[in-house]
Order: structure tokens, then C-alpha cells, then sequence
């Protein structure tokens, strides 16, 4: 009942294509996959994946899965019948149906027998029109899987081994960049936190007046989290309140001079002094008229406090590595919203932040992990298992708040050879991170339409100058056939070092070309053969890279260390040469990357 | 006059000749760094007086990636206003660099 779209021969179908067509297709799809490499938002990738993947493939209906704790929820839906929105709208990961299977095993659906699909999954059972055929692809695998895309075609279509390879590397990528938005919206949201404590931090260390440092702190928090905000740290080892903002700046005074008359009771159970006793946060949801009362000194202080038309307060500890600095407090008054346990925390947070930032220590170490977010969410930790190679990955971001941009993958071609490539994004920074993962959804997009060298690199080529790509990228990109021809275009990256099984070494040594996104150059493709038992090792700057000598030192010093990798190819031996060669906690990403024909 | 904001490993001085202005780079140019180059190369850049942009690398000890990446955005806004961009006194190190980054055929080297 299967039959392949792509081939000219297969019946008129929803997904069959006249000859002159399967090359047109095969673009359309590589350019939908594209497309997902530049999405910038999940609605981006929605549109791409139902709408435009729909459309080129002809799915009747074609959904689109996005995993959310343990459940899977629709977020775009292309062709459904009425209802099935409402009803399919939020599902378990472990209901019994072909997304939440897909997704939780990382394994694609292919089913074209409506009885054995019911059978199969009960829940759908009339839900199915006669003939209909199902395709299920994972949104990555095991910890990575993000969700599933369902499809279903109307005349029990089901994709060849060569068509499921470029919908699994779709679904891929689909995954990639729902991973890759999360990361940067994190990342970004990280970023933004450490440019506020190194600017706090900047603040605190040149200011001369912490009052009013703190008083920006203050002012941060109003009036978006309250209308009423208060500083207090220790000074003389007495709680003393060296900040006050609110909406209402006419109030301020009001505050300073309610403050100045009834200094708080350093013993009092409840409230700010507690807080700084005990680090705890207190909330307030309410802030009764008894409370009031009870806080009173006298009839004055009373009307007074009466007068700030309190409604609801929270109060949290300035607390860094142990110590509680000082307490912030938050009030809203009658015309804002309660506060909640939401509310709690993003003042805690801000707390936190406003505390750590005197503590300058802590910066690098957030930075360090915004860096290592984003490049795990955008690469493989370890390169899928492909039969016939021993491929080998030694990945690690670079150091400081500067977040890079290498990147790398290693793909099977249907020929049972190996697509390659490493490449550096120039230049640091968000930005960067977010090109690496860009690159690297292009060049799979294009390399699974034909990974022939000179194809690959024109399309980049085409890439940078249609899309205006003013960034700057070194790539290394070819492929290595079972026969041990490799044929690859260097365009502006480190050569790459071949390892005998004796230990010599010598580099694969190609006409210079420029990298992508400057333009002006032919690609030249360079021809070489390996032994079965050479080692290609491909790697970037951060590994040969010092500031004290020539970079010629540097891949002398490589080609040295590198002999040792003849016998054991494997990761362990990566690791140790990088070690061995690379620069203790260097502050540029290191990539290394090992392939090798498995023996036999 | 030598422009330094604070950063001891790197140095930009600015000169001017005729229609030429020669921007002389001292130190470490890096990602750290590269915003001193920047901030020089855009006054030349903006001066329409001046026609050719000279980066006189004598005294540069290190160029990484986004130094070069630097080099080649400078590269391409001068010829976008009609000037022309070129490096003097290239160093033996840096002239390797540039020829593994593919990039020595981009610049006119005097």
C-alpha cells in the first residue's frame, strides 16, 4: 500500500508528483526546514510546520505537538474536522494515542490501516476516515523531545526510506528550534538579569553613595510589582531605611516622615524587623484594619498609616551567601491587586538579584551558564550513533559572559557515507549563539537534499546574500564516502588533521577560501582520499588558539598531541588531547570532533 | 594621541595625512577589545574628507575571530562610501591568520 511521493512511477495520489516536479518539492521542503532555522518565535514554527510542511507534503491534516510537563498540548492545527481542536486540544504524554507515543518513545508512527489504527489506539476510534494513512514524527529523541507532528494523508499514503529521512530530519529541526527558542527566550531573560547586576554591581563598586544605588533598586520594583517600595539594610547593626519610591511621588515624603516619627521595633514578631531576623519572607495578602491597630503607637500613627490606604504587602530578605543584608518592602494600595505567591517570588528574585549584585563573585558563574544553556540546546552533547563510523565529540562554550558561536554535526548520506561540517560563528554574544543554531539547521536542510560539497556551499552561499547575512562565518563542510573519498570545501576554517594508524599525522590542505558572508568567491572543491584506519579530526580556534604565539605553533602543537589518537579514536581520547593541548578555562569555544570507518 | 578607554591590553592612535587616515593598533585585538577600533574607525569613516583608512598593524600582538570579523565589516562599509581600507606593516602572525581565514585576497595589503 506504501508508495514513494518522489518517484515518478507511483500512482496519481495527494503526495505523488510528476517527474519534473520531485526537484521542486525537494526544495520547497529544504526551504520550509530553512525556515524553521530563522523562526524566532513558536507561532513561527507553527506556520512552518503545519502550514507550509502541510502544504508541500499534501497532508490531510497535519498538527503540531509541544510537550509541556507531561502533557502534550496543540498549538497548530492545519485541515482538522470541527471538535477535534476542543477535544485533542491537551493530552497526557502516557494517553494512548500516536503523538503521545511518538513523542514519549522518540520513535516515528507509520500506520496505513484505519481498523488496526483504532485497534491500536481506541481513542480514536471513528475519528478516522477510511483510507486514511497516519505519520507520527518525534520532535527529537529522549530527553531532548520537545513533542510530536502528526499527519495524516488521505489515500493511506506512507513515505520510503528516503522520503522518512528528510521528514524525520524535518521533525528534527522542528524540535531544534522550538529547543533553541526556549533557550534564547531564557538566555535572553538571563542576560538581561546579568546586565542588570553588572550594572548594579558597577553602581554599587564606583558609587560613592549606596543611598543612591539603592534607591534605584527601589525604583525598579515601582510601579510595575508595587506601588510602594522600601530599603532597608543595616547600617551601625540597626535596620535602617535608606530607600523609598512610590507612584505616587508626593507620597514619598509622606513615607520618609511616617518612617522618621515611628522607627520600627527591632523585636517586633511580624514585618520588616522580623524578616531581617529570621531571613524569611513574609506575604501579606490582606493588610486588615486590625493589623493596623495592632501596629499602632498611638492615635496619630494610626491615622497616618490609615492615610497610605494599605492594601496588601510583601516583605523579603536582602540575603547573600548566608547574610541578610537588609529587607524590601512592597506595598499596594488600595487600587492595586492583592499580592500572591507569584508576586512572592519575583520579589524575591528581585531581592536576590539586588543582594547579589554586591557580590560580584557570583557574576561569572551565571554568565558561564548562560553560555553552556544555549549550547546544549542547539547541539548534540554526543552524535548519534551511525552504523559503519566511529565518530567522536569534544564540545565545550566558552568561558566569561561571552557565549559563542561554534558549531558542528555529522549526518549519515544515503550512499552509507558521512556529511561533516564545523564551522565558527565570528564574534560573541546572544547573537551569535542564535546564528550557530541557524547554520546548522540550514546546512542539515541542504545537505539532506544532496550533500555534495559544491551544492551545499552555493546554497549557503545563496543564503547569506539573499537573506543580507552581514555576520561572518568560517565553515568546514564535506563528506567522507565509505570508500574513504573525501570531498570537502573549506571556506575559511581550520584545515583538517588526518591520523595514521602509525601516529603521522599530515592536514588535508585545500585553496584558502573565504568564509560565508563576505562574498566574491568560487567555491572549490578539494579531493583526498583516507585510509579505512585515519582518523579525521575536525575542530575550532579555542583548540589551537593562544594570544602568546602563532597560530602555526598552535596547530604544530596539535598535529604532536594528536598522534595519540591512532589507536583509541573513541571520546576519552579526544577529551584528554584537548586537554593536553587546549587552554585551561580559555574564554573561546573548543570543538573537537573525530571521525573513523568502524572496523570490519 | 593615543585613545585608550581604559582597557591596558589594546591601543588605538589616531593620525591623519592628507586625505589618509592611519588608525595605529597597539596590543590585543579581541572581542574585549574591539569596540576601541570601532569607536576610531567611525570617525575616520564619517570624516569625508577622508578617503583612505589605513590600520597600521606594527605593533599588533594578537587579532582573533571577531577582530577579523571587525576588519571585514570595515572593509565593507568603506567601500559602501567609496573608500578604500588597507593594512600596513602587516605581522608575519597576522598575515597567517589571514591566509587561513581565507580572507588575504579581501584586503589591499601596502
Amino acid at each position: 500500500m506504501s508508495r514513494s511521493a518522489w518517484e515518478p512511477e507511483s500512482p496519481r495520489s495527494g503526495f505523488s508528483a510528476p517527474d519534473d516536479d520531485v526537484a521542486h518539492r525537494l526544495h520547497q521542503l529544504a526551504e520550509v526546514t530553512t525556515e524553521l532555522g530563522w523562526a524566532e518565535t513558536l507561532a513561527e514554527v507553527a506556520e512552518a510546520a503545519v502550514g507550509h510542511f502541510a502544504e508541500a507534503i499534501r497532508a490531510a491534516v497535519a498538527t503540531l505537538m509541544v510537550r509541556s510537563g507531561d502533557r502534550l498540548e496543540m498549538i497548530a492545527g492545519h485541515g482538522l474536522q470541527r471538535g477535534i481542536t476542543e477535544m485533542w486540544g491537551s493530552f497526557g504524554i502516557e494517553h494512548a494515542n500516536p503523538a503521545s507515543e511518538a513523542a514519549r518513545e522518540g520513535r516515528v508512527i507509520l500506520l496505513d490501516d484505519v481498523a488496526e489504527i483504532e485497534r491500536r489506539y481506541p481513542s480514536l476510534r471513528g475519528q478516522m476516515p477510511q483510507g486514511r494513512s497516519l505519520v507520527n514524527l518525534p520532535l527529537g529523541a529522549g530527553p531532548h523531545n520537545v513533542g510530536a507532528i502528526g499527519l495524516t494523508f488521505e489515500d493511506g499514503w506512507l513515505p520510503g526510506r528516503r522520503e522518512l529521512a528528510f521528514l524525520t530530519t524535518f521533525a528534527e529541526a522542528c524540535g531544534q528550534a522550538i529547543r533553541r527558542i526556549r533557550a534564547t527566550a531564557e538566555a535572553t531573560q538571563q542576560a538581561r538579569q546579568l546586565a542588570f547586576l553588572a550594572d548594579a554591581s558597577a553602581e554599587l563598586a564606583s558609587s560613592l553613595d549606596p543611598t543612591e544605588t539603592l534607591g534605584r533598586i527601589a525604583r525598579l520594583a515601582v510601579p510595575d510589582l508595587a506601588e510602594w517600595c522600601a530599603v532597608q539594610v543595616v547600617r551601625d547593626g540597626a535596620l535602617t531605611t535608606v530607600a523609598v519610591a512610590h507612584a505616587d511621588p508626593a507620597k514619598v515624603e509622606w513615607a520618609w516622615e511616617l518612617e522618621r516619627r515611628y522607627p520600627g521595633d527591632p523585636d517586633a514578631p511580624a514585618g520588616a524587623h522580623n524578616v531581617f531576623r529570621t531571613g524569611r519572607s513574609e506575604l501579606y495578602a490582606d493588610i486588615p484594619d486590625e493589623m493596623l491597630v495592632a501596629g499602632a503607637r498611638d492615635e496619630e500613627h494610626l491615622r497616618l498609616s490609615r492615610e497610605l490606604h494599605l492594601r496588601s504587602a510583601v516583605i523579603v530578605p536582602l540575603a547573600a551567601r548566608g547574610r541578610i543584608l537588609g529587607v524590601i518592602t512592597l506595598i499596594r494600595g488600595e487600587a492595586g491587586e492583592r499580592f500572591g505567591p507569584a508576586d512572592l517570588a519575583l520579589a524575591e528574585d528581585l531581592a536576590r538579584r539586588a543582594a547579589v549584585s554586591m557580590d560580584n563573585a557570583q557574576l561569572h558563574n551565571a554568565a558561564q551558564d548562560v553560555a553552556v544553556q544555549l549550547g546544549r540546546a542547539v547541539l548534540p552533547e554526543s552524535l548519534d550513533d551511525v552504523p559503519g563510523w566511529q565518530i567522536a565529540v569534544h564540545y565545550r562554550p566558552g568561558g566569561q559572559a561571552e557565549v559563542g558561536g561554534d558549531f558542528y554535526d555529522a549526518v549519515p548520506t544515503p550512499e552509507g557515507g558521512l556529511a561533516f561540517f564545523v564551522g565558527d560563528v565570528m564574534g560573541h554574544g546572544l547573537v551569535a549563539a542564535a546564528a550557530m543554531a541557524q547554520m546548522r539547521a540550514a546546512l542539515r536542510a541542504y545537505l539532506s537534499i544532496d550533500p555534495e560539497p559544491s551544492q551545499v556551499m552555493t546554497r549557503m552561499d545563496a543564503m547569506f546574500a539573499n537573506l543580507g547575512i552581514a555576520r561572518l562565518v568560517s565553515l568546514l563542510y564535506g563528506v567522507i564516502g565509505p570508500d574513504g573519498r573525501v570531498r570537502l570545501v573549506n571556506a575559511g576554517h581550520h584545515r583538517p588533521l588526518v591520523v595514521g594508524i602509525d601516529g603521522s599525522t599530515r592536514w588535508i590542505t585545500s585553496v584558502p577560501q573565504r568564509p560565508l558572508g563576505v562574498g566574491g568567491d568560487d567555491r572549490v572543491v578539494t579531493e583526498c582520499r583516507v585510509a579505512a584506519d585515519d582518523v579525521v579530526l575536525l575542530f575550532t580556534d579555542g583548540l589551537v588558539e593562544r594570544r602568546d604565539e602563532s597560530i602555526d605553533t598552535g596547530l604544530a602543537r596539535l598535529a604532536e598531541a594528536a598522534s595519540g589518537l591512532a589507536r583509541s579514536p573513541g571520546p576519552g581520547a579526544l577529551d584528554r588531547l584537548v586537554t593536553q593541548v587546549g587552554l585551561d578555562g580559555g574564554e573561546d569555544d573548543v570543538t573537537a570532533l573525530t571521525l573513523r570507518r568502524a572496523p570490519g | 594621541m593615543c585613545q585608550s578607554y581604559g582597557v591596558a591590553d589594546f591601543c588605538v592612535t589616531s593620525e591623519r595625512d592628507a586625505d589618509t587616515a592611519v588608525l595605529a593598533l597597539e596590543g590585543e585585538l579581541d572581542f574585549a577589545t574591539l569596540a576601541q577600533l570601532r569607536a576610531a574607525a567611525d570617525v575616520a569613516l564619517d570624516d569625508r574628507t577622508v578617503s583612505v583608512i589605513v590600520l597600521d598593524l606594527r605593533a599588533l600582538r594578537f587579532l582573533d575571530s571577531s577582530g577579523l570579523g571587525l576588519w571585514v565589516e570595515l572593509h565593507d562599509r568603506a567601500a559602501r562610501c567609496g573608500k578604500s581600507l588597507q593594512l600596513r606593516a602587516v605581522p608575519a602572525a597576522t598575515q597567517r591568520v589571514l591566509e587561513l581565514g581565507g580572507l588575504a585576497s579581501l584586503f589591499h595589503l601596502v
